[in-house]
């Protein structure tokens, strides 16, 4: 039987192949007997959204830069044109 | 017959106009606020060193997009090398990184460690929308990530790389490849339950 380190492996890459058919049985079996495991595979399906949703969307559109910095910047900017 | 349009551009106006839009695109393109604040700055400076060059054929703001996006490029540029050259600085964390999470001897070898086991998550695994709070706590993780493993998802979710694609990409085995997405998905998974989502 697989080893959870081993088990955990396959749940990780399965967004990004597709696993071979031993490795879907083993896992499987895997998965019913390891309560951990269990919870990691739910766990990593939640972070795959997130990660997608985060990447592909873009951040919150609330993300803004300091209000210092801008300030900073345009008084920056403003000295340079002025020279 | 009509005129070509020609465009406006005050720098005067910039920051005020375009740093908060130029800032998202650059957060949302490299995952690093400092570094987007820097790149957004150095577009600016670039575009004020080189506003005799403003055709005026353009809003000032295509213009300044266009500038931001070569300043990204560059900056991709740097960084794959620099994620690349960082190959060989995480052997001696190597060794132990499993041992963070599993049992390196004794019968149960290869399996959880106890105080690293999964805790259940008050969240269902089929939900489609992820609360504000995960999702913060997630971008917060996701930064934690050494740049390689980070690059990974971002060529594969932004970019729509293949496997194959990445292991190209950033020049490594296919085995090489699954250990970066395995130890991703194990510090991200236990950041974000050492942040309390679990609780959330």
């Amino acid at each position: 039987m697989l080893s959870c380190e081993d088990a955990t492996l396959l749940v990780s890459i399965k967004a990004f192949r597709k696993l071979k058919m031993m490795e879907r049985i083993q896992l499987r079996l895997h998965l019913l007997a390891c309560v951990y495991c269990k919870r990691f595979d739910k766990q990593n399906h939640l972070i795959d959204h997130g990660i997608n949703e985060l990447l592909k969307n873009g951040h919150s559109h609330l993300e803004c830069m300091p209000t210092e910095k801008k300030e900073a910047l345009q008084r920056a900017i403003d000295q340079t044109i002025d020279r | 017959m009509s005129k070509t349009h020609k465009y406006e551009c005050d720098p005067h106006c910039w920051v005020d106009a375009y740093a908060d839009e130029l800032f998202r695109f650059t957060f949302s393109k490299i995952n690093n606020r400092e570094q987007a604040e820097d790149i957004v700055q150095e577009t600016f400076f670039s575009a004020l060193k080189n506003l005799d060059s403003f055709r005026r054929d353009c809003t000032e703001k295509t213009w300044l997009y266009n500038i931001l996006r070569n300043k990204i490029t560059d900056y991709y540029r740097k960084n794959t090398r620099t994620v690349l050259e960082g190959d060989s600085t995480n052997k001696i964390d190597d060794e132990h990184f499993y041992q963070r999470f599993f049992r390196s001897d004794g019968m149960y070898i290869g399996h959880w460690k106890a105080e690293s086991s999964p805790q259940e998550w008050d969240i269902p695994a089929d939900q489609e929308l992820l609360s504000k709070e995960f999702m913060a706590f997630l971008e917060d993780c996701l930064s934690y990530l050494p740049d390689k493993q980070a690059e990974v998802f971002r060529l594969k979710n932004m970019e729509d790389f293949s496997s194959d694609e990445i292991c190209k990409e950033l020049s490594v085995s296919a085995s090489n490849l699954w250990v970066l997405v395995h130890r991703a998905k194990l510090q991200l998974r236990e950041c974000l339950e050492k942040k309390g989502i679990s609780n959330a």
